[in-house]
């Protein structure tokens, strides 16, 4: 009997604490269902798409991408001015910011910020090696002085990664002999400027953010009513979709094709769906074997289904590439050919090339667990099947792919190899270099064909140095031109980004560039 | 195992100590072949760890400094002992994912992982034994029948299939249960004492973290324990089905002993031994389920970790994850061989 009279009471109390109002109602709480939680917190070493939506709003950048768009503009710089040699670049900082921890946030700090991620050299660090030093002029002007312009500067400091400004006061605070960037106390840290200040990561359960109520932008006169964000980490798709339906979380970043198409139906649900800057091409080994040869690859092109292949393969999530760089950005080339299917055009290639009825096999590797890319490996080969090439269908996981296609031997690379890019920032130089440029053959980066031009090899280090705007364009739409007609890979398709919301979640915008992100301080809750 | 039959006498007590040294010797001896081979796999398997780990646009030279950073220019020996020195003074290394301490990323991922398993290992064997005894008093009645189809579908289910319908029923149709996590968001976590929130919680008095831990709790242990109490309950009814054909049991009843007594205290006990057998092998085979388990209820345990380790051949990680999981399956089936004599002292060790 005591027994029950105990059990009773703990289950009294339970409930009555459990009834206990919380401290942040649900109300005024954002709640965000996403699959991807990031490796590290630390803006000096991350490199994830996971970590964007923290970055976002945590941390800030000297200038930014403008909510649904990738034009440039002032974040925590209210100016900036460049040399006429482009080597020197100056910025302004808005009088009277403060990072979550109560210091202010001027120029030492901003330039503290750069020289901890330069000096960590890992990760995002790759963007600021043209930067020769940065230091603070006076309290609110910061100079960067560079090795040779750089005329992507300005779009390499909006990019979220390695660029958000940290405090230097959390850092030398945490810092050891060991540890004198304090990367290990911010990977699981943040302390930065941004609208919503670090609570706690629950490592596989959430992050916690509050409103930053001395964010020095302020909150009087903004719709924003939203005091808290919570971000859980949901792997299972469906379960996203379970929890969106019956409102426990307003947003959900992994909806599955399958479960996208029900909701449809379901009231009170916003669906947003926007082509991604993501970029899925077939790399053709240039070097060696049949694809060597550039009336091979663009029968290859010739043979493929493009419309089967958005329509059925993708179900309509995905809109065809133009080009090598991504559609949208400054200085794409709007003008080249989308290619189509023509077989009779791949048959009379295929010949010129000495292959009249095929006869030979291509290898086709990708990446485990990118089954879009698994399902137009089996498109191609059905469609080569009737030029009478054999097309051998490898997948291979990440490390055993890079493995295949770092080897500085072209032998060893497969012919053909699925591969994705997303751009850090919104400039097609950073489609075009790593992936095109001669000096970047396997094992140092990413042109894994081994395609190699000489034009596109001097227009490319023109571009780097170029610090007229215009003329630069000219050079990369040249540069986009040419692999066009060299046909190095079949430039595929943008995989479209989807983010279902609640109806009460209001002020969303897209971000091209920051996909996964949130411009919460421009967002509210109507509920 | 080498349990063997012999009288009980002065000298039992020392054989099962010496029974234990040489059982943890072995253990030991397993763990460093683990440990040896699973360092020589990750080492030898295609893919570079220090290149996924600086960065894919990092500089040859930035992916040279993440080498040396983690020791992975040495030759492999040197490694090895480095590893195994620093192994031996609890350091498991940095990851090379996270860049953080690997016991950090253990304390917070492998405790609620063994919180689920030893959750759902408790509901299996606390349900399925009396389940398995109640059909075997009860044989061949509906009872036994239902007990029967029930340990069927136990043991037929697809775990994932039969979380997924939980969760279906249970929270959307329902809205009995969260569909997922291990405790509510909107309420702070118990502080950090064992790393086990229902303990935490109860200890710490925290019964707003505990009710929520346990109603997170619940629908992960019941998908992850169903199979394994199916298997168990079966077991307990055959074993004890056997038992009580035996000479002694109608000695007992003979004797007048009442039948809750002959059940309880004669039948069940010299029916443990092959009922313990597969409640370990059934924690075992937990800790593959428990992977599922914790992406369907996005349950932050060791699998994604695990997962992720292994994909982004994270090699610090992947050895700290092999040698925590051997030593529990080791210690599991130690801890078995041990029970054997507590429930049937018939049985000593050599």
């Amino acid at each position: 009997m005591a027994r029950k009279v105990l059990l009773c009471g703990v289950l009294f109390v339970s409930l009555g604490i459990w009834a206990l109002g919380q401290e942040i109602p649900r109300e005024r709480t954002l709640v965000i269902a996403t699959g991807l939680q990031p490796s590290t917190l630390d803006i000096g070493v991350g490199y994830e798409a996971a970590a964007i939506n923290v970055n976002l709003v945590v941390y800030e950048r000297l200038v930014r991408y403008k909510p649904g768009s990738v034009e440039v503009e002032p974040e925590l710089a209210k100016s900036w001015s460049v040399s006429p040699d482009g080597k020197v670049w100056t910025f302004e900082l808005y009088p009277g910011i403060v990072f979550h921890d109560g210091t202010p946030c001027d120029a030492a700090a901003v330039a503290f910020s750069f020289q901890r991620a330069m000096a960590i050299n890992l990760g995002p660090a790759w963007m600021l090696e043209p930067i020769e030093k940065v230091e603070a002029v006076d309290d609110l002007t910061v100079r960067f002085t560079l090795k040779r312009p750089y005329p992507e500067f300005l779009q390499v400091l909006a990019n979220i990664f390695g660029t958000g400004i940290v405090s230097p006061a959390a850092v030398k605070a945490h810092a050891t002999e060991d540890d004198p960037w304090a990367q290990e106390w911010l990977s699981s840290h943040m302390v930065g400027t941004g609208p919503y200040r670090f609570i706690e990561w629950v490592k596989g359960q959430h992050i916690i953010l509050r409103r930053f109520e001395d964010y020095w932008r302020g909150w009087d006169g903004v719709k924003n009513n939203i005091e808290q964000v919570i971000i859980r980490y949901i792997t299972e798709p469906s379960v996203q979709r379970l929890l969106l339906e019956r409102g426990d979380v307003d947003i959900a970043m992994d909806i599955s094709v399958d479960d996208w198409e029900l909701l449809k139906d379901v009231p009170g649900i916003v669906l947003v769906e926007k082509p991604s800057m993501h970029a899925t091409y077939l790399r053709f080994n240039c070097a060696a074997g049949p694809t060597a040869d550039v009336r091979v690859r663009k029968a290859i092109r010739a043979a493929l289904d493009y419309k089967g292949m958005i329509d059925y393969v993708l179900r309509g999530h995905a809109v065809q590439m133009q080009g090598a760089a991504a559609i949208g950005l400054p200085c794409h080339n709007d003008e080249l050919p989308l290619p189509t299917r023509d077989l009779d055009l791949a048959r009379k290639l295929l010949a010129e090339a000495g292959y009249p009825n095929g006869g030979f096999t291509l290898e086709y590797v990708y990446e485990s667990g990118h089954e879009d890319r698994r399902r137009v490996g089996e498109l191609l080969q059905a469609s080569l099947a009737e030029l009478g090439i054999t097309l051998k269908i490898t997948e291979l996981p990440w490390p055993d792919l890079w493995e295949r296609v770092s080897a500085a031997d072209p032998a060893r690379t497969p012919a053909i190899v699925a591969n994705g890019w997303w751009p850090d920032y919104a400039d097609v130089i950073n489609f075009l270099y790593p992936m095109y440029h001669s000096s970047q053959w396997p094992p140092v980066a990413f042109n894994i064909g081994f395609y190699k031009n000489e034009e596109v090899d001097k227009l490319l280090d023109r571009a780097q140095v170029e610090t007229d705007p215009a003329v630069r364009c000219e050079l990369l739409k040249k540069v986009q031109a040419l692999i066009y007609e060299d046909c190095p890979d079949i430039d595929l398709y943008h995989l479209t980004t989807r983010i279902a919301l609640r109806d009460w979640v209001k002020g969303y915008v897209y971000s091209p560039i920051y996909t996964e992100g949130f411009f919460l301080y421009d967002m509210w809750l109507e509920k | 195992m080498i349990p063997g039959e012999g009288p009980c006498g002065p000298s039992s007590a020392i054989d099962m100590w010496a029974y234990l040294l040489r059982r943890l010797g072995y253990t030991l001896l397993t763990l460093w072949g683990l440990t040896l081979i699973t360092f020589v796999l990750t080492r030898v398997v295609p893919g570079d760890p220090a290149r996924i780990a600086a960065g894919p646009q990092a500089r040859q030279e930035q992916v040279e400094q993440v080498r040396r950073m983690y020791g992975l220019d040495k030759p492999l020996w040197v490694q090895y002992g480095i590893y195994m020195a620093n192994l031996l003074r609890g350091d498991f290394g940095k990851s090379l994912w996270s860049k953080r301490p690997v016991i950090e990323d253990l304390k917070a991922y492998f405790l609620p992982t063994m919180e689920l398993g030893l959750t759902a290992g408790l509901m299996f064997f606390c349900l399925g034994v009396p389940l398995g005894i109640l059909s075997a008093v009860y044989r061949n009645s509906p009872l036994d029948h239902l007990s029967r189809l029930f340990a069927l579908a136990g043991v037929s289910l697809p775990v994932f299939i039969f979380g997924l319908v939980l969760q279906l029923v249970f929270y959307k149709i329902l809205g009995w249960f969260p569909a997922g996590g291990r405790i509510d968001p909107f309420i702070p976590p118990p502080r950090h004492l064992t790393g086990f929130y229902l303990l935490d919680s109860l200890i710490t008095g925290n019964w707003r973290a505990l009710a929520s831990s346990l109603h997170h709790i619940f629908l992960p242990a019941v998908t992850l324990a169903y199979g394994s109490l199916a298997v168990v309950s079966r077991m307990t009814r055959a074993s004890l089905l056997e038992v009580l054909g035996q000479d002694y049991i109608r000695t007992a009843r003979a004797k007048g002993l009442a039948e809750r007594v002959v059940l309880l205290k004669h039948a069940l006990r010299n029916a443990m031994v092959p009922i313990l057998t597969i409640t370990g092998l059934q924690i075992g085979s937990l800790l593959g389920g428990v992977l599922l388990v914790e992406i369907i209820f996005s349950w932050p345990g060791l699998g994604t970790y695990a997962y992720t380790a292994v994909t982004v051949l994270d090699v610090n990680a992947i050895m700290a994850i092999t040698l925590v999981t051997g030593i529990l399956y080791t210690g599991v089936n130690l801890l078995v061989d041990l029970l054997y004599t507590v429930v049937d002292p018939r049985i000593r060790y050599r």
